[in-house]
């Protein structure tokens, strides 16, 4: 393979998995981390490069496709204090651990966000959603239902540590959490996870940085495909009929998830 | 200032990072593709197992640009953290840039070691 061929393929795997991971709302580095293991690349450096996708999805998403955001700064800050730290150790413990138990806990994490996209997919339809589906809650409000503050920080630190073990933003998670444990409106839970994602990711890089998992020449073209592909595929679900497609991608994703445990069970 | 309106704010300045580092991309891309786009993938064994302090010192531009792109990335994750503790600081929300200034923390110690490993 030339240098040509590998920045092509991963160019191409990366636009695709961005654009799929706009449509079905699951992000662009746990789609590009199935593909590159898929096309036998080593799964290390495919977590690396879904890491530099997942910085790369969020501030696209961010910056260029959210005009309407509403990020929750101040909550945003405080849970990401729990994701920090918890991707921080998740990412110190991946040089322990076994590609096999990697490959396994990916696969499961991957069918457990394909089944939350599954039952999600009416909510992430952008054209019929209304901003404030629920009343905002206040963040004082929040905080006399400290239990639900205290149980959302502690599944922010699970999902940071998922993030840090798999090299993935743990996007659908956070959502979930501020969801249904904080009972924010879907968009600021989806937009002030956007903003998270970055973060977490950009953290994690990090670690994963000073254990020689990023490759230069296989980060740079994913960073581009999964910008050009993420910024298409959101434009596309916004103005496009995507409801079908979204259905077959998703049994794409189980699909992927279903081979990565084969993978990792025969490991 | 409310929240929202300062995260709208923050936009232009994440919008122009952004495009910053996908044109230095693109340009280190375009020139490293036309250098060494026809040699076999083990012709740039150095490059693929450089730490990203010995990328820096390759005195090659095509490569310091896309070294250059990727920081930048993580540049602004990091900047974009730091603007929004000074934010909850010039609001006295105590609570609240502690918070955000632990983030920070963390975020620079993760990127300064990785740098210097």
């Amino acid at each position: 393979m030339t240098v040509n061929e590998l920045f092509l393929s991963i160019f191409l795997i990366s636009a695709t998995a961005g654009c799929i991971g706009s449509l079905t709302g699951l992000g662009g580095g746990i789609m590009v981390i199935p593909i590159l293991c898929f096309l036998k690349f080593d799964l290390h450096f495919a977590m690396g490069t879904g890491l530099a996708v997942g910085v790369t999805n969020s501030l696209v998403g961010t910056a260029l496709l959210k005009r309407d955001n509403l990020t929750y700064l101040k909550l945003g800050m405080f849970l990401e204090t729990g994701i920090a730290i918890g991707a921080i150790l998740g990412a110190l413990a991946v040089a322990h651990l076994s590609v096999k138990f990697l490959t396994i806990l990916f696969g499961f994490v991957l069918l457990a966000t394909t089944f939350s996209s599954f039952f999600s997919n009416k909510k992430s339809d952008m054209k019929k959603f209304d901003a404030f589906d629920k009343p905002m809650p206040d963040l004082n409000q929040l905080l006399y239902t400290k239990v639900r503050l205290a149980a959302s920080w502690c599944f922010m630190f699970i999902a940071g540590s998922i993030s840090g073990l798999l090299g993935i933003g743990s996007g659908v998670l956070k959502v979930l959490a501020m969801d249904m444990i904080l009972g924010l409106p879907y968009k600021v839970s989806t937009s002030t996870s956007t903003f998270m994602v970055g973060i977490t990711a950009a953290t994690t890089l990090g670690v994963y940085m000073s254990h020689g998992y990023i490759k230069l020449p296989l980060v740079v073209p994913a960073i581009l495909g999964t910008a050009l592909g993420g910024y298409f595929g959101a434009l596309w679900l916004v103005k496009g009929k995507t409801g079908p497609l979204r259905i077959l991608f998703n049994l794409v994703i189980l699909g992927l998830s279903l081979e990565m445990l084969y993978k990792g069970l025969s490991l | 200032m409310d929240y929202f309106i300062f995260e709208k704010q923050t936009h232009k300045f994440v919008k122009a990072g952004i495009y910053l580092a996908l044109v230095m991309a693109i340009l280190g891309t375009g020139i490293f593709l036309m250098q060494y786009g026809h040699l076999p993938v083990k012709g740039i064994e150095p490059l693929m197992t450089a730490s990203f302090h010995e990328l820096f010192q390759f005195k090659k531009p095509s490569v310091f640009c896309l070294a250059l792109s990727f920081f930048l990335i993580l540049a602004i994750q990091l900047l974009r953290t730091l603007i929004v503790a000074i934010f909850f600081f010039l609001k006295k929300d105590w609570w609240f840039f502690i918070f955000s200034t632990i983030v920070t923390l963390l975020l620079s110690i993760s990127i300064a070691t990785s740098y210097l490993n």
